[in-house]
């Protein structure tokens, strides 16, 4: 058992470092977080910030008031979707992928719907009261009546 | 001049006189018809003019309705955009239908269906001999329907071909492996979702305690053995690794900014191996931010049979969780405090270092006191590697020695120490 404690305390302290090794990608992230224009939710940035990360993962189902979320995110691989993961969630192309495969073996959850056109997404995120997706800040002149941003990515 | 040629020269001139009345009067003839025709010409002309002036007025307002048409119409390339999504999405479609049979659920807005197929070869260096099998070819096939907005149920089913225990079914210096076909229902539950902070499960479900037995599935464990404490498949070691019966859970954020999530399970079951015992029991976890750092405290009473009488048990147990960058760090414990026999304890820690997006490398401690009921206490020391080509393939390495501490059976016989190395390669591939 000595041993045991031993290794134990030497992995402890060796690797308890390695928690404050992740470096973050310093570059300005070209997307922006929309929604329905009828959604009512406000609070301040980095607040949005959080429940858009919540409601993407599926940590969160509803939007607080109790409207059921419809998510909406780009195809894998592309600029857009790369800048969401890093900007939104802080998470790796693998980190995600990761997640999903998790959630969907212990609750059957699957991942957002990826929307490749512009003009679809912004479709169906005008006709449906609790959605949610990304568009790229370029694409946001491209913005219909009922839709709306959310918040800019950095 | 002779009166002849007067009275020619007045004849020619009559002839003359009457030409020139018969020509002026056909010239005014000729005029005055001419005036009337342009009359006409001119009635015509305005005719058509009017005509041409409604026509004007009507393409005018075609123009019009048309120039609205096409400002209301989707520009050429938005409509290249969809279309192009459009025909990209039936191509897709065609590609996975194609002139198969479509599968439409009963009834429900929503049917996912996934599953994955594992195989393990186990190689174990016995203290008196070794052995080596494919001791896994298990498939399970996970089915999810949403039955409406706050309804949804899950199913997993497992279509298992393994071993069991090499260590018991031989004994602890021969370990011996069998081959057994198992078709358990492993997962079975109906979920109401009254909101994110509350929702009810019945039926058949993953006990929520612990890390490791909720993560459960083997596509995303990096050792699918699983620690010792959760060992058999399907067991109570020190708490059942399912159950079937009543479930409340949720999440909610909370703390400063609602920046840590609180979640928690609270249960009432049966253990399958004692269905008319009930088990009182929970889980409450906090994860600290974007920290990565998770901890969670578990309690829990039931009962079990050991030595063939039911006894009541009471189990406590924290699990602690880093998920951070590079570091992925799983460490729990567990104990019961037994009214009949030996109380029992299960401890591992697990760090773990991915080294890239595909590769990541493992350490476990993992000891198991169960009690007295098998000799001595059981350690494990692991080291293994993940290799994840894909998400949804993972192919394993471990190397694991093994100790048997010394004791005495029930029958008061000692047994010395005994160490086994064992290796495994395994693959999980999941859809």
């Amino acid at each position: 058992m000595k041993q045991a404690n031993t290794t134990l305390k030497f992995l402890f302290y060796s690797l308890l470092g390695l928690t404050f090794l992740s470096s973050q990608n310093g570059s300005a992230a070209d997307c922006a977080v929309v929604v329905n224009a009828s959604n009512s939710y406000s609070a301040d940035e980095s607040s949005m910030r959080k429940q858009a990360k919540r409601l993407f993962l599926k940590e969160l189902m509803q939007w607080p008031g109790g409207t059921a979320s419809k998510l909406y995110v780009r195809e894998n691989s592309t600029p857009i979707h790369n800048d969401f993961l890093q900007d939104v969630l802080n998470k790796t192309d693998a980190e995600y992928a990761s997640h999903w495969l998790s959630v969907k073996q212990k609750t059957g959850e699957t991942p957002p719907r990826a929307v490749k056109s512009i003009k679809i997404l912004l479709r169906l995120i005008g006709k449906k009261e609790g959605a949610i997706g990304v568009i790229s800040k370029a694409e946001a002149a491209e913005l219909t009546e009922n839709v709306k941003i959310l918040f800019q990515c950095n | 001049m002779s009166s002849n040629n007067k009275y020619k020269n007045f004849k020619f001139m009559q002839f003359i006189s009457l030409l020139v009345v018969s020509l002026g009067l056909a010239l005014c003839s000729q005029s005055i018809f001419a005036e009337e025709s342009d009359k006409e010409k001119i009635k015509l002309l305005e005719q058509r003019l009017e005509q041409s002036e409604q026509l004007l007025k009507k393409l005018s307002q075609q123009l019009t309705e048309l120039k609205n048409k096409v400002e209301n119409t989707p520009a050429l390339e938005e409509q290249d955009e969809r279309i192009t999504e459009l025909e990209d999405s039936v191509e897709e479609i065609d590609e996975k239908v194609g002139s198969r049979a479509v599968v439409h659920g009963f009834d429900g807005l929503k049917v996912d269906v996934g599953g994955f197929i594992h195989s393990a070869l186990t190689i174990i260096d016995g203290e008196n001999s070794s052995e080596a099998s494919f001791n896994r070819q298990n498939f399970e096939l996970l089915i999810k329907a949403d039955l409406n907005e706050d309804w949804s149920a899950f199913f997993a089913g497992g279509f298992l071909r393994e071993s069991d225990d090499p260590f018991i079914l031989g004994s602890r210096t021969s370990p011996s492996f069998n081959s057994v076909s198992k078709s358990p229902q492993i997962i079975a539950w109906t979920n109401y979702r009254y909101n994110d902070a509350l929702n009810v499960r019945m039926g058949r479900f993953i006990t929520p305690h612990g890390i490791i037995n909720q993560e459960h599935f083997p596509a995303i464990l990096l050792d699918p053995e699983q620690p010792q404490f959760l060992r058999p498949f399907g067991g109570d070691t020190l708490f059942p690794n399912f159950s079937t019966g009543l479930q409340l859970h949720g999440k909610r954020f909370v703390g400063k900014d609602g920046a840590n999530k609180l979640d928690y399970n609270i249960y009432a079951s049966n253990f399958a191996g004692l269905s008319n015992e009930t088990i009182f029991g929970g889980r409450a976890g906090l994860t600290f931010g974007d920290s990565g750092i998770a901890v969670g405290g578990n309690l829990a009473s039931g009962s079990r049979v050991r030595q063939g009488l039911i006894n009541d048990y009471d189990l406590w147990g924290i699990d602690f969780l880093i998920d951070k960058g590079r570091l992925l760090w799983k460490t729990e414990i567990f104990a019961t405090d037994e009214d009949a026999g030996k109380d029992r304890l299960g401890f591992y820690t697990q760090p773990a270092l991915r080294l890239n997006n595909q590769w990541l490398v493992f350490y476990r401690y993992d000891e198991l006191d169960n009690g007295g009921d098998t000799v001595g206490d059981s350690i494990e020391n692991m080291l293994g590697f993940n290799y994840t080509p894909s998400s949804n393939i993972r192919l394993r390495a471990t190397f694991t020695h093994k100790t048997m501490e010394s004791g005495f059976d029930r029958a008061a016989i000692f047994f010395p120490e005994v160490d086994a190395d064992i290796v495994q390669f395994s693959g999980t591939f999941s859809f």
